[in-house]
């Protein structure tokens, strides 16, 4: 079932077009990954869909009901945080939560508890949001945004400022929600890596136009179809770089060996044929990919699964 | 219903800040500390005797109409030798001690300046004519203590016949030597001294001298045995004097008309200022005198009766001298022109000033009649000060802008408004619950303020002073009445700060410009106000919010407002308050508009 459905959804603020023909759904159950540069739009398409913003074109809906013709009944459906998780400060952790529950006509004080003890604030949340750290803000931030059980989250960088034990949680969350409740998750992100394990698929969005879409099946397979940089250190460079040379690779020759870009599913038969050559391998660095390098892999991966 | 309830939690949660629970704190114990500050302030000062260290003996003229509505402050004068006169022990706090004291220093003077007198025979005169004068006033002063007692009045008014019965009863000294003496004290014409107390039998003497002392004696008694009624025919009699003596005048003025035609203008004119001190006795102050004996009404006390009294007697004296002169007359006077501009707008301003004397009046006849004072005659009640305190209206205003201008700039400073707009409720909703949470908030605590205000009143100045009714063209009011639309009134003026400063909020989502760019413009409001307020601009500035903004300032004393609406401007109250209204409404709906159709960025 689509609980989120967008559809040719264009923003122009200034005359400047900064969301250009959107379209895009959130099923049931499914935790969708939305992936891009800073300023690519992400956080506009966001506060559009959450009605921060005015549609210029296009419609959203949020579980068949038009935000703009239907606000109230959509918004009841949809839970999230808008970039930062800014709470009244002057306020405990409690008290927001009530705040934001009295908009809603079926939260009562047990969610409330329900929620605090889901995120593990439970000792902290009758403090003032004043003596929070960002991790903590967070943290009441989900809370909020899953305090009417809605059908739908859309989380803007929910893993900002939270320790990685607290974005193991948050990831398992997730995933329980999207599986056991059949929410459906929208999720931004500038991090592949992060994204590829728990989104169920990917948009990718830049300069306001989305530019692709991955559906990721399981980790393993995706990051066999994946492009990575990887050094070669061996007892002879020149070699194996004249190797790869013919091989008509992106490679090129730095001081600590032979940079290689290629697909990981190469690897294998690659360094066999190496070695057969002769050459002695001390060592093959995977390296960490860079953001922009996951556009390229995904860019070029995604043309190559999608026709 | 979810709409009341929404309200509510948007009034928790601005109590929820600690800064504004504090400031709306305070702003409500105000209301209630004033009253206990102006109560101990006023003890203090009834303690120190106020005197203020100012030294003043007597009030040395002695007032001809008993104007009692001032607060004179007599001094206390302590370390001075009390005088003995004849066993009569008289001290420095008595009313008469100062001016007996200068008498007997006036002697010792004469002593030393024996060479200004033809003759020592005419310094022994002097010498007994003082001594004559003391003594009266020794007697005065050993039954009358109070510097406020009426008889003292009378005391003044007795000397001329003491002077008179010196010059009856020393017939036997050479007239010229008693002219030169009697003249140190009174001013003497040679030739109507010579034919009134000299050139006359001795019958008539008899007769005269029998007439003064009648008339002292009565006047010594009235002193000793504080016998108000006969105190009343006295000055009724003494009126009726005056009133012979200037119809006497006026005979002889038209007299000289008659003999010298040229002189016509100016003596008319005198003529006619006669006449109408004669009307004056006649309709103001013989009717006064006949009311204070009906109603024994005794001058000198600090009652609100006498201030009644006074206060129609001053009006009924204004109104007298005012009148509305022809067109062609205003034409002539230059200084007219140019005060008022018009003769139309001229006659609109006297018409007003007429009505307030005749209203006036009426309180006064109504409150005397009903044996209940109008607040105006209790300028120390708690009525008075319970009005006066709605001008707090203003300091509730700047806590509505502060509240206002917060509401919603603050949300956008601190990014809250994201996790706010993302609930199920029109911004339309959100933004009318905010609104009108803290509109309610600021009105409430007015009220609050006011009521507890009204009850510290009660508590500190009596409760007594509410019950009374106030008067007005229309009837009588009782105190709720009379206070309660005004205290809705003043609640405009909040409603309307609170507006534009919401409005602005929503606008330039700074809390700061918000907060202060209202409070400027109430300041700037004050400033064009005053430059103007005898300016020919204040004819249209009327038609603009600028005069009502400080709505409180139609209903307490000594406001712009009152000073603008004396010189006949057509300011309007109702006009005013539909007019903030209005605005406020405005206000209001561009609010929404904006917020409704913008995006929501910080």
């Amino acid at each position: 079932m689509e609980l989120l459905k967008i559809q040719g959804l264009t923003k122009v603020i200034k005359k400047k077009k900064i969301l250009d023909n959107i379209s895009l759904t959130v099923n049931s159950g499914e935790i969708v990954g939305f992936l891009g540069p800073n300023g690519a739009g992400k956080t506009t398409t966001i506060k559009l869909i959450m009605g921060l913003f005015r549609i210029t074109e296009g419609e959203i809906k949020i579980c068949g009901h038009d935000i703009v013709a239907d606000f109230e009944a959509a918004m009841a459906n949809v839970g999230g945080i808008v970039e930062n998780p800014d709470l009244y400060r002057r306020m405990t952790g409690r008290e927001n939560l009530e705040y934001f529950a009295s908009m809603y006509d079926n939260v009562d004080k047990k969610n409330i508890d329900d929620v605090v003890e889901l995120v593990k604030m439970s000792e902290r949340i009758d403090d003032k949001v004043k003596t929070y750290s960002l991790g903590m803000c967070q943290r009441v931030g989900i809370a909020q945004a899953l305090l009417h059980n809605p059908r739908l989250l859309v989380l803007d960088e929910p893993t900002n400022g939270l320790d990685p034990i607290g974005i193991k949680e948050l990831r398992d969350l997730l995933k329980y929600l999207a599986k056991e409740a059949g929410v459906g998750v929208f999720i931004s992100s500038h991090l592949l890596s992060e994204m590829e394990l728990m989104c169920d698929r990917i948009y990718i969005i830049d300069e306001g136009v989305i530019i692709g879409e991955k559906t990721i099946h399981d980790n393993g397979e995706s990051q066999e179809e994946l492009i990575f940089e990887y050094t070669f250190v061996t007892d002879d460079n020149v070699k194996t770089f004249s190797y790869f040379n013919k091989l008509q690779t992106n490679c090129r020759m730095e001081k600590d060996g032979v940079v290689v870009v290629m697909k990981r599913s190469e690897m294998p038969s690659l360094i066999k044929e190496l070695v057969n050559q002769g050459i002695g391998i001390y060592a093959v660095n995977q390296k960490h990919r860079t953001l922009e390098q996951d556009f390229i892999s995904i860019t070029t991966g995604s043309k190559k699964q999608i026709r | 219903m979810s709409f009341l309830r929404q309200i509510k939690v948007e009034i928790k949660s601005i109590l929820k800040s600690r800064f504004l629970l504090v400031i709306a704190i305070l702003v409500v114990a105000s209301s209630a500390v004033l009253p206990v500050i102006s109560f101990i302030v006023e003890q203090n000062r009834n303690r120190d005797g106020g005197g203020g260290g100012i030294v003043r003996p007597l009030p040395i003229t002695a007032p001809s109409y008993s104007v009692v509505d001032i607060d004179i402050a007599y001094p206390e004068m302590s370390g001075q030798e009390p005088i003995v006169i004849e066993g009569i022990t008289i001290t420095s706090d008595n009313p008469f001690y100062w001016h007996i004291n200068a008498l007997m220093q006036e002697k010792d003077n004469l002593e030393m300046d024996k060479g200004r007198f033809s003759d020592l025979e005419v310094l022994d005169l002097v010498h007994s004519l003082i001594d004559e004068e003391i003594k009266y006033f020794a007697l005065f002063a050993q039954h009358i203590t109070e510097h406020t007692d009426y008889r003292i009045e009378l005391a003044w008014n007795g000397t001329q016949k003491i002077y008179e019965k010196f010059i009856y009863e020393h017939n036997d000294v050479s007239a010229d030597k008693l002219m030169e003496a009697v003249s140190y004290k009174m001013g003497l014409d040679p030739d109507s001294f010579k034919e009134k107390y000299i050139d006359i039998t001795p019958e008539q003497r008899l007769e005269a001298l029998d007439k003064l002392e009648e008339d002292l004696n009565a006047i010594n008694k009235v002193a000793a045995d504080n016998d108000f009624p006969q105190y009343i025919n006295l000055r009724i009699q003494q009126e009726e004097d005056r009133i012979a003596d200037f119809k006497e005048q006026i005979a002889i003025h038209e007299e000289s008309i008659i003999q010298n035609p040229s002189q016509e203008d100016s003596l008319n004119t005198i003529i006619e200022e006669l006449r109408r001190s004669i009307e004056i006795i006649e309709t103001i102050t013989i009717p006064t005198l006949q009311l204070r004996l009906e109603r024994n009404i005794i001058p000198g006390e600090d009652t609100w009766e006498n201030r009644a009294l006074s206060d129609i007697e001053i009006n009924r004296n204004q109104l007298l001298y005012t009148e509305i002169i022809s067109e062609e007359e205003f034409n002539k006077e230059r200084h007219y022109v140019l005060q008022y501009g018009s003769y139309e707008k001229y006659v609109r301003a006297m018409q007003a000033q007429i009505d307030e004397y005749n209203t006036a009046i009426m309180v006064g006849e109504k409150s005397l009649e009903a044996g209940k004072p109008d607040m105006k005659f209790v300028p120390k009640g708690s009525r008075n000060r319970t009005v006066e305190f709605l001008r707090y209206s203003i300091f509730v205003a700047m806590f509505a802008v502060l509240l206002g201008g917060w509401s919603i700039a603050s949300e956008f400073q601190h990014g809250t408004i994201r996790l706010l707009m993302i609930r199920p409720k029109t911004r339309t909703k959100i933004l009318m619950a905010k609104f009108f949470a803290a509109l309610a908030l600021s009105i409430a605590i007015y009220i609050l303020g006011s009521l507890l205000n009204l009850i510290a009143n009660g508590i500190l100045f009596g409760f007594s002073d509410y019950a009374y009714p106030n008067y007005t063209i229309s009837g009588e009011v009782n105190f709720v009445a009379y206070y309660l639309p005004k205290l809705l009134a003043c609640t405009v003026s909040i409603i309307f700060a609170f507006a534009v400063a919401f409005m602005l909020s929503v606008i330039i989502k700074n809390v700061a410009v918000a907060v202060a760019l209202p409070i400027a413009c109430f300041i700037g409001c004050n400033i064009v106000l005053a430059t103007f307020t005898y300016s020919e601009t204040m004819n249209w500035l009327a038609y603009t919010p600028i005069p009502y903004v400080q709505i409180s300032s139609f209903f307490t004393q000594n406001t712009m407002v009152r000073y603008i609406l004396q010189r006949g401007i057509p300011l309007s109250l109702p006009y005013g308050i539909m007019l903030l209204l209005v605005l406020s409404a405005i206000c209001t709906v561009v609010s929404v508009y904006i917020f409704k159709t913008r995006d929501i960025t910080d």
